[in-house]
């Protein structure tokens, strides 16, 4: 039985399996990728798990698991006495939740909090190879009623599925109801009827989702987010030349929601410590 | 600078290394895509990279003979019909064209033969078209050509009350976010707005950005001078992440526009090519929002 966050790392590896092949900045979007980090963004892609602030040799009180430790899960970690906070997306300003040189004001105070109360955060958002690890990062679609990805993909690079006709209308009504969030962004026909999903199991690289829209077994992608400029402009014109295409951005945040569920719910079952989910809640409306 | 005559344009660059010194000057001879992008560059009065990756004859036939010129947010197929229609072949997109943001087809993902890369080049060739496309050279016309358009088709200009590193900051009459949130997206002609915060809150400073300057730039808009930050493109877990942090110790207010927001701005590059290509039709041709929130 896991006795630090640091033993609890390892028997949740073991148990979720190594990391899907990711490209390691070898590629042309992750070139990319890095040369814009030298920019304005903070948001190269690269492998993200372990822990990202506070000490993981501390023995564990109780764990929280969120889509994003926000400040507000934080503080509910800490008025649950809990030590351990697992977030799937990246909570320090950063995508891989490096340290900032000089953290804006709601950042300092988010380091202070971790510190004064010995939180220790652990990211876990690696598309993963055993089974547990397929578990929690198929969540989402399974929320939404997508049971067997099609065989041979990369986790990494996304997830494809093929369907009874299914309207697009109605896979937005499941993607509200599961993630609990008011505000998609849909390109394309809600009426039109689609037999193949693509789910992007990283929303964040520039242009690495394109792969999975120009499918020919795929309709629809969903994903939290896209660089609008690149995937968003292709669904547009995919559209315009008569391809059945669609594309439906959930949020990247809410996106994670179901994950998080998943891995609170499997923790229960390796550890006796009390283990928590707590939505983040990522709270945007419609402007209506 | 002023307007420019065809002979004044061929004057000027003749002698340069765009064009060969016996370059024909039949009178009434349509200038060719090679001659309006040399003289876009020349009247800019800026200083153009000899080895520039966004703006630059993106595709097209450099010989090719202008009929008019189109600026847009994006050269969608949608705005390339629109442009035929309206007989003009010679388009300035604001961002890329070919779905890779510096339009680096060597660096791309997709196969060459990618149907919709392909459709869009056959439409492109069919129809003798030349895109060019202005992104930087667009926020470095003076003031910003897309800040400015932004802030007029918002009608805040008039509220501009201070700059934040370049960034304006308007002070509006007293609302509540929602009705805020109501008159940008009626103004922007946006399908879909998203927002952070509490749609009663009484806000009026805000602080504007258009487009994506970056996380860093986006974070650092939610000082504690403003109630609400107005932004384009978003990386979501770093800044609508940030807002939800801030939150838990003061309100702030987010709204979320798109990327398409700087499309006015290419309106502000088309009047200003007016005055360079008097004898040219120039049109802005805007675009919808390609989002909608069904249910």
């Amino acid at each position: 039985m896991a006795e630090t966050g640091n033993d609890l790392f390892d028997t949740i590896q073991a148990a979720l399996g190594a990391e899907a092949h990711r490209h390691r900045g070898i590629d042309a979007p992750g070139r990319r990728d890095l040369a814009i980090a030298g920019g304005s963004y903070r948001a190269p892609g690269a492998l993200v798990d372990g822990f990202r602030a506070g000490d993981g040799d501390a023995p564990i009180k109780g764990i929280v698991v969120a889509a994003r430790a926000s400040t507000a899960v934080l503080r509910r970690a800490q008025q649950l006495g809990a030590n351990i906070v697992i977030s799937r997306e990246a909570f320090l300003g950063d995508s891989q939740d490096r340290p900032v040189g000089k953290p804006e004001p709601a950042l300092a105070e988010k380091i202070a909090f971790i510190e004064k109360n010995a939180i220790a955060v652990l990211r876990l958002q690696d598309a993963r190879i055993a089974t547990e690890g397929v578990a929690i990062t198929t969540a989402f679609s399974r929320a939404i009623g997508l049971a067997r990805p099609k065989p041979g993909l990369n986790l990494a690079d996304g997830l494809v599925y093929a369907t009874a006709p299914t309207r697009v209308v109605d896979i937005v009504r499941r993607v509200k109801k599961a993630l609990g969030t008011k505000t998609v962004r849909l390109v394309g026909d809600p009426q039109m009827a689609v037999r193949g999903v693509a789910v992007a199991t990283e929303s964040s690289r520039p242009n690495a989702l394109a792969p999975l829209i120009s499918r020919r077994d795929v309709n629809l992608l969903i994903a939290g987010e896209v660089h609008e400029t690149e995937t968003t402009a292709y669904v547009m014109d995919a559209i315009a030349l008569g391809e059945r295409k669609a594309l439906l951005l959930v949020g990247s945040i809410a996106k994670e929601e179901p994950a998080a569920r998943e891995l609170s719910s499997w923790l229960k079952t390796i550890t006796d410590k009390p283990v928590t989910y707590v939505p983040s809640n990522e709270g945007l409306i419609e402007v209506a | 600078m002023g307007p420019v005559t065809r002979r004044a344009a061929l004057g000027g660059i003749a002698g340069s290394a765009l064009l060969p010194a016996t370059a024909s000057v039949a009178k009434g001879q349509p200038l060719t895509a090679r001659e309006v992008f040399a003289q876009i560059r020349r009247a800019s009065g800026q200083y153009w990279n000899p080895n520039p990756t966004d703006d630059r004859i993106i595709y097209g036939e450099r010989d090719a003979p202008v009929t008019g010129i189109a600026t847009c947010f994006f050269s969608s197929l949608d705005v390339l019909r629109r442009a035929r229609a309206a007989g003009l072949n010679y388009i300035i997109p604001h961002e890329a064209s070919f779905y890779e943001r510096y339009d680096d087809l060597a660096e791309f993902v997709l196969p060459d033969d990618d149907p919709v890369i392909t459709g869009k080049k056959r439409f492109i060739d069919a129809n003798r078209m030349v895109i060019q496309r202005m992104h930087g050279h667009a926020h470095s016309r003076p003031g910003d050509a897309i800040t400015i358009g932004l802030l007029r088709q918002l009608g805040w200009d008039k509220y501009r009350v201070n700059d934040q590193n370049g960034r304006p900051i308007v002070k509006l009459p007293t609302a509540s976010a929602m009705e805020i949130g109501r008159s940008i997206k009626e103004r922007m002609g946006r399908r879909t707005l998203r927002m952070f915060g509490d749609p009663n809150r009484q806000i009026s400073t805000i602080s504007v950005s258009a487009g994506m300057p970056g996380e860093n730039v986006q974070i650092s808009q939610m000082t504690s001078d403003v109630d609400a930050v107005y932004l384009g493109e978003v990386r979501e877990p770093e800044v609508l992440g940030y807002a939800q942090d801030l939150a838990a110790s003061r309100p702030i207010t987010v709204y979320l526009v798109g990327h398409t927001n700087e499309d006015p701005g290419m309106g502000v590059v088309a009047e200003w090519l007016k005055t360079v290509f008097p004898g040219l039709p120039v049109r802005w041709l805007p675009m919808v929002d390609p989002y909608t929130n069904p249910v």
